[in-house]
């Protein structure tokens, strides 16, 4: 009887390892000649925040939003880019052609910040208006979207 | 006509009181990023939900007890106990995504920050678990949750490319952006989402609040068999709005503010006040439910008085429960942790934690001792059955794949 | 795996009549079916704790009594022995908090004692609580609603 609950109890603990390192195993597939992933997952990130940015500028312009969800959903967007950005300055290139992607998609993710920050202070009637913050939102996601597409390209 | 008006509060309280931050966040992720290529996990979801919080409606009224005191009497303290360990862990969790959900729609109504709402929200839960009466909470957070409605209306206004819409539901596979891993981690947390598990304890210990006896028993079938499906309906429009808007934008939903959007892309800002007001009351609701659902466990575990329709000063150590873990809410959320964040791993540990809770109500409810000639029907169990495979794939598949795909990301 | 054993070498025939079980008068209670576990209502029907644990005596007074000798159910417990129920080992006496067995009147679907609760031990911290923290927050002692 004793025996039995021994091993059992091996059994499902065996059970349990091996499901939880099953789940390691799926981990994201990394060729070491594709642009390095966390790269593009940061311009995914941005180009997210400059999509809900330009579409919450919008709304505010046609009377559709009032300005407190405006200014919330670009204060959100500004998390967003944010963290993108983090992500971008806290990665190590392993070689020099990687840094100049990396540095490349700095810029780009820099433009964004730049845009919603001035869709924001729009919002919020401090300075600007619609038309120059729509120019510079769309400004920015054409970039992002380029640099997106060559770097997915390169690979 | 009397009958008429009950039968319909009902069926509109149980629509309305459907969703909560989980379904809502869940709901808009998915669909911003799946499209609606996970909707048929809602219909799983819903269809689980309704045999489950049915089967604890029937326990509850036809044996006079509540589950806790039953399973307790049933399995034994000590696999009880466990059940209690696993399910107060998840409504506390629970709990705290709630509260952040009100604040985080309060933040929405006003220009004022969500670390200045929680208290103010917390404290107008307890106010209101303190001096209101069950059935006045649960009609007035219902009712008013059907303003949430707006999302279905919005899928009309929105005037989709319904082929497509269609094509994307009926072909439940990852699209070519997203892996395999990322799809099943999101159909497991929408599971989670649909089928939450404070649902049954507060269920079968709202038919003791109510002294629901067996005529009680039609009513609460039709509320749920009517009711939920049609909250089921609401999730889906939920995802549909962020699969019409921010899918082809490539936008990821990870706030509040980002999911009223589409709303107010349909229907302007009166569109957008009702689904604000919505959401307020749809998190409320949700949090009084969790709320309540610590104090009912723990007090039906060790045998305390409980109930709302005792005084408090009669049932000390529930209400003494209830503002604990409201006050264990407040402190998480204060630390500025991301509501949306919580909500998202709430969701993933709801479904971690359902065979513990769905499991035990299977047994009761098939024991003539307690339930006499009203146990289950064969088709009820064959049904039952299937879903406890299911929630055990879903409950142990869970945390590998929040580890394999860094929880979503 | 046991091999089945032959007709011929059973220590027993194989019609033979099993003796009947002893029917004492009263009635029969299982500790752990019936009373371990079980809601204890007071004389309102107000819930007062689950049966933790029992206390039983030899009836020559023994307080460890063995399976071997006769002993009668004292006291219903419940508290702290929660703990050791659940993991294994006793509590001293001293600490155990008891219903006394003659309080109990009825044994059903839930326990009924003949007492209210509010004058029993086990009831402690109801009691502190409500004095302390909820009967000190205001609305505590009114009526919902």
């Amino acid at each position: 009887m004793i025996h039995r609950g021994v091993r059992a109890t091996r059994v499902a603990a065996a059970t349990v390892l091996v499901t939880a390192l099953a789940g390691c195993s799926l981990g994201p597939a990394s060729a070491p000649d594709a642009a390095d992933p966390r790269l593009v997952d940061a311009l995914d990130e941005a180009t997210s925040a400059v999509g809900t940015a330009t579409l919450a500028a919008d709304l505010l312009d046609e009377g559709r939003l009032t300005a407190t969800v405006a200014d919330t959903a670009l204060l959100d967007a500004l998390r967003v880019v944010g963290e993108a950005d983090d992500a971008l300055t806290t990665l190590v290139p392993p070689d020099p052609s990687a840094a100049q992607h990396r540095d490349e998609a700095l810029r780009a993710v820099g433009t964004a910040t730049d845009a919603v920050v001035a869709a924001r202070g729009w919002a919020n009637g401090v300075e600007g208006d619609h038309a120059v913050v729509s120019a510079g939102l769309d400004g920015a996601a054409s970039a992002l979207d380029a640099l997106t597409t060559r770097l997915e390209g390169s690979s | 006509m009397k009958r008429l008006f009950a039968v319909a509060l009902g069926i509109l309280t149980a629509i309305g009181g459907f969703l909560d931050i989980g379904d809502l966040v869940t709901n808009a992720v998915v669909g911003s990023r799946f499209g609606l290529s996970l909707a048929w996990v809602v219909v799983v979801g819903v269809v689980g939900i309704c045999l489950f919080a049915q089967m604890s409606g029937r326990v509850a009224a036809v044996s006079g007890r509540a589950t806790f005191e039953i399973i307790r009497e049933r399995l034994g303290p000590r696999a009880a106990g466990a059940n209690l360990a696993a399910s107060f862990a998840v409504n506390l969790l629970t709990l705290t995504a709630e509260v952040g959900g009100i604040a985080l729609a309060l933040q929405l109504a006003s220009s004022v920050e969500p670390r200045l709402w929680i208290p103010v929200a917390a404290f107008a839960v307890w106010l209101v678990i303190w001096r209101t009466k069950f059935s006045v909470m649960e009609n007035v957070t219902g009712l008013v949750g059907l303003t949430l409605v707006v999302f279905a209306v919005a899928v009309f206004l929105l005037g989709p490319d319904w082929g497509e819409l269609a094509q994307q539901a009926l072909r439940p596979a990852a699209p070519a952006s997203e892996g395999p891993a990322v799809y099943w981690y999101y159909a497991i947390a929408l599971f989670g989402a649909a089928m939450t598990p404070y649902e049954v304890f507060f269920f079968s210990s709202g038919a003791r609040e109510e002294r629901w006896t067996r005529r009680d028993l039609a009513q609460s079938r039709a509320n749920v068999l009517v009711g939920f499906p049609l909250g089921g309906i609401l999730s889906v429009a939920i995802a549909a709005c962020a699969a019409i808007v921010f899918l082809p934008r490539g936008v990821e939903v990870s706030s509040l503010s980002q999911i009223v959007l589409p709303v107010a892309l349909a229907g302007g800002k009166l569109a957008l006040a009702l689904v604000i007001v919505g959401i307020v009351a749809a998190t409320f609701g949700a949090a009084l439910e969790t709320a309540l659902s610590s104090g009912y466990t723990l007090a039906q575990y060790l045998g305390w008085p409980w109930g709302k329709f005792r005084r408090p000063a009669r049932a000390a150590r529930f209400h003494l429960t209830m503002i604990v873990a409201l006050l264990v809410a407040v402190a998480v959320l204060m630390t500025s942790v991301d509501p949306i964040a919580v909500t998202e791993f709430s969701v993933v540990f709801s479904a971690v934690a359902l065979p513990l809770t769905y499991l035990p109500i299977l047994v009761v409810a098939n024991d003539p001792e307690y339930m006499g000639d009203a146990v289950n029907g064969r088709v009820t169990n064959a049904l039952a059955l299937v879903y406890l495979v299911v929630i055990l794939a879903a409950s142990l598949a869970a945390i590998p794949l929040m580890i394999a795909t860094g929880a979503g990301s | 795996m046991k091999r089945r054993v032959p007709l011929s070498s059973r220590p027993f025939p194989a019609d033979e009549q099993l003796p009947a079980p002893p029917r004492p008068a009263g009635r029969v209670l299982d500790a752990r079916l019936h009373l371990l576990d079980r809601q204890v209502h007071d004389v309102d029907e107000t819930p007062v704790v689950v049966v933790d644990d029992l206390e039983v005596r030899g009836t020559d007074g023994d307080e460890h009594p063995t399976g071997a000798q006769e002993a009668v159910v004292t006291a219903l417990l419940s508290g702290p022995v929660l703990g050791t129920r659940v993991f294994g080992g006793r509590p001293p006496a001293t600490r155990w908090h008891r219903i006394a067995w003659s309080d109990v009147t009825e044994v059903g679907v839930v326990v009924r004692l003949g007492v209210r609760g509010d004058a029993l031990d086990v009831t402690w911290t109801e009691r502190w609580v409500r004095d302390h923290v909820v009967g000190r927050i205001p609305g505590g002692r009114h009526d919902p609603g």
